[in-house]
């Protein structure tokens, strides 16, 4: 445990969600310019070439080589906020997993991939109940099969694969009463860290605070286990799920902004002299953004933010990523990605300095009031 | 703009035929004109150059990617400079309507607009408006055509090329011509090679920027080496710097298109460049470098990047075929390209069609592949040795096929280049009917 936390000594940070097999439109020089740390493969996007996957070991490839992710943390995960994966069947080591159409993942099959893979960190296979028909009883089988999966894989992995960090879905479940057993048990089991899963686009800012809090009650004060959260990966969300002790937010938040063409805009400085204020409980704003197809950016030879120090920033303006934007061009997209990443990991960059400096409430005060 | 720094320049009457003198010796090395083309050795017909331009210098033979609409399509400026590349183009026809002339000049220029602080070359808009628009009408004081943007008719003289390429401000800028199909035969191909002579006057009356700034004239004549021959011996009587190849690369036979070419860069001055324009297959670069052309110019290598097709020392790598499926080596063995030092067919396979930056990564290597065919050619020609390095890449290229187009074996033994590779008895008794 201690290794990994000084591995991971850079805390709270967040993983790029790494959709079919890329970083959405960064190549690797590109992402040689941005402070990436962590990154995660959906189980889902590898489905369709298992059987050249099963050559990894033999041909001397893992995830890292493969995606060209060699400087990254790789979470291989079987479910992802953005989109519905898995789907539960009643078989207790199988799951369906989405891969044009519901295919049927025994467990076995699963930890072989993964093998192949060898990722830094695997959720283990869990089911996602549908969010919304979803009732007691499948929320209850998905919870009991996770800790089953969870148990089993952990055993076969220390034999097969023991670089492979093995985290425990949780599903953040409506149905509260679940969780206490379920945690439980996978403390018993000496669990490395738990992979927070199952919020849905629609949870505010209080029922996800619930959710959450359902959780950390049942965790100990001292050598609590990692927590990875997987959600929409707001700054909003950042601050408060940090506040609760996440550790790790997986998140596709900045891809998701630059492909409707706007460029994250908030301010993450926060002034030596702020007054405090009344806390405000805001947590439901979105954070700024500014859209770069708007006319008024013709004209407007600045940077995408001012005082951005983002390749993007320093080098283009908002009349070119307008233009390129207009013409339809994938240039502006690009350049758009790059700043967004950028912008993201400056403000993870400010919360894990506050958090250090106890001063994280001062700064979510002031970060949701401008 | 700076209209006003050639006030005191000589101008030509619009309504005068006279051509201009040809450009002293001694001005050019005052660096009064924004060329030099500096030939560092010749092979057979072959030059290897340095062409130095306002924004620096260019080794030549060169390819010129298309960046349509100030980018290449997924790369940023950067990117393309990381490669090696000095001198890329981009489309009038597109700048002209979006962002527009005005703007182009608000934004300070088409070099500042993309930040790429090396070459550009501007096309004039004609091939496109004649290709594109769903209308289009010329006549002799212009093309009227229809906007792809927005439907408005547009009306482009050349004088309206010229000034919208002087906004722009790219290095290079194309003279107007009459563009007619390749296939075209008739009374139509010789209105338009004569059309393009008197174009080539107003456009270079009506250039601005004549300090910093080289309009190049197009050859043009389709496949009729008379029309050729008059329109050639016209524009050259003209003050250029370089002259361009046009109207080819349409729907004319290979054998038609080397004839052509050979018989331009026989004829254009010797001492100025050589722009082979639409020109971008690996084949087709080799064989008209041998042939004296020293600029290329070619959309396909990036547009085939995007539909998975990487173009390599072997030949083209169709990546979305499934025996990439399970190939676990780079496209091509031994590329230094960013996507091969990194990445395997097989991954290129699996996020082909969907991963945005498939298109990319094989974009990058088919530059980097090209940039590095042409300093191939360059660097053999210096040290003697092109006639070996154009076998070499015949053997590879052709390693599939083991024959050779016909056309390309006429083409260089016109160019006087020796091929020793895939010859069949008949070709190595000297008969060229293969």
């Amino acid at each position: 445990m201690e290794e990994m936390h000084a591995r991971l000594a850079k805390l709270p940070t967040f993983s790029l969600v790494a959709r079919r097999g890329a970083l959405y439109q960064l190549t690797p020089h590109n992402q040689g310019k941005l402070d990436i740390s962590h990154v995660t493969v959906p189980f889902a996007d590898m489905l369709h070439m298992q059987r050249t996957l099963l050559r990894f070991k033999e041909k001397g490839f893992d995830a890292r080589r493969f995606f060209g992710f060699e400087r990254y943390n790789i979470i291989l995960s079987p479910v992802i906020f953005s989109e519905q994966l898995t789907a539960g069947i009643s078989r207790a080591d199988a799951v369906k997993v989405q891969d044009v159409g519901l295919k049927e993942v025994t467990l076995s099959q699963y930890n072989q991939i993964a093998t192949q893979l060898s990722p830094n960190f695997l959720v283990s296979l869990t089911e996602e109940p549908d969010k919304k028909e979803g009732g007691l009883k499948s929320n209850k089988r998905a919870l009991t099969k996770a800790r089953d999966m969870f148990s089993k894989t952990t055993q076969e992995l220390k034999e097969t694969a023991p670089d492979v960090k093995v985290l425990a879905p949780v599903l953040l479940t409506k149905f509260q009463e679940l969780l206490e057993g379920h945690i439980q048990s996978l403390l018993q089991q000496n669990v490395a860290g738990l992979f927070l899963y199952g919020l849905s686009k629609n949870d505010d800012a209080e029922t996800r605070a619930k959710r959450l809090q359902e959780v950390i009650t049942h965790l100990p004060k001292e050598g609590k286990p990692l927590l990875f959260l997987s959600g929409n990966g707001t700054p909003e969300e950042v601050l408060q799920c940090t506040a609760l002790g996440v550790d790790i937010f997986e998140t596709d938040y900045p891809f998701v902004h630059a492909e409707k063409g706007f460029a994250l805009s908030f301010e993450v400085k926060m002034p030596e002299e702020t007054v405090e204020g009344e806390r405000k409980q805001e947590f439901g704003r979105n954070a700024k953004t500014i859209s770069l197809k708007e006319e008024k950016y013709l004209r407007d030879v600045g940077p995408l933010v001012e005082g951005c120090e983002c390749f993007a920033c320093k080098n283009h303006t908002r009349a070119y990523v307008h233009h390129l934007l207009r013409c339809d061009e994938m240039t502006g997209f690009v350049l758009l990605t790059i700043h967004n990443v950028a912008r993201y990991s400056d403000l993870f960059a400010e919360v894990r300095k506050h958090l250090s400096a106890g001063t994280l409430d001062r700064f979510s005060s002031w970060f949701l009031s401008t | 703009m700076s209209a006003d720094k050639n006030a005191n320049a000589p101008e030509l009457s619009e309504a005068s035929a006279e051509p201009r003198k040809r450009v002293k010796e001694d001005e050019a090395m005052l660096g009064k004109i924004p060329l030099r083309f500096n030939i560092l050795a010749r092979y057979k017909r072959a030059r290897a150059s340095v062409l130095t331009l306002p924004h620096g210098d260019v080794r030549t033979p060169v390819y010129m990617p298309v960046g349509t609409k100030a980018t290449l399509k997924g790369i940023t400026s950067e990117e393309l400079a990381n490669i090696g590349y000095r001198l890329c183009l981009s489309n009038t026809y597109h700048l002209a309507s979006i962002p527009g002339a005005d703007l182009m000049a608000e934004y300070g220029g088409l070099h500042k607009f993309m930040n790429w602080p090396y070459n550009l070359l501007t096309d004039s808009g004609g091939f496109q408006m004649v290709s594109l628009s769903q209308l289009c009408e010329i006549t002799e004081e212009g093309v009227e055509f229809e906007n792809p943007y927005d439907k408005r008719k547009m009306f482009m003289r050349p004088e309206d090329s010229i000034h919208i390429q002087n906004a722009i401000g790219a290095d290079i800028v194309m003279a107007l011509d009459d563009v007619v199909k390749t296939t075209t035969v008739g009374p139509r191909v010789e209105e338009a090679c004569d059309r393009t002579i008197r174009w080539i006057d107003r456009c270079l009356v009506a250039h601005r920027r004549k300090e910093e700034q080289n309009v190049f004239p197009i050859v043009q004549g389709a496949v009729d080496l008379k029309l050729r021959e008059r329109c050639l011996s016209a524009l050259i009587q003209r003050e250029a710097n370089g002259f361009a190849i046009g109207g080819l690369a349409g729907g004319e036979s290979k054998d038609d298109f080397w004839k052509v070419v050979a018989f331009c860069t026989e004829r254009l001055p010797e001492e100025k460049p050589r722009y082979l324009m639409g020109v971008g297959y690996p084949v087709d670069l080799v064989v008209c470098a041998c042939l004296g052309v020293d600029m290329f110019d070619c959309v396909f290598p990036t547009r085939t990047a995007r539909f998975g097709v990487a173009l390599t020392r072997y030949g083209e790598v169709k990546i979305k075929n499934s025996e990439q499926r399970d190939d676990f080596r780079p496209l091509q063995e031994g590329c230094q390209c960013p996507t091969c030092k990194k990445f395997t067919r097989t991954y290129l396979n699996s996020i082909m069609t969907k991963a945005g930056v498939s298109c990319h990564l094989l974009t990058l290597h088919n530059l980097h592949y090209l940039f590095n065919l042409m300093l191939g050619i360059h660097n053999s020609i210096i040290d003697g040795t092109l006639e070996d390095y154009v076998n070499r890449f015949l053997e590879d290229y052709f390693s599939q096929e083991k024959s050779i187009p016909k056309w390309v074996l006429d083409a260089l033994e016109k160019a006087e280049i020796n091929v020793k590779v895939y010859k069949n008895e008949e070709q190595k008794n000297g008969s060229t009917t293969a």
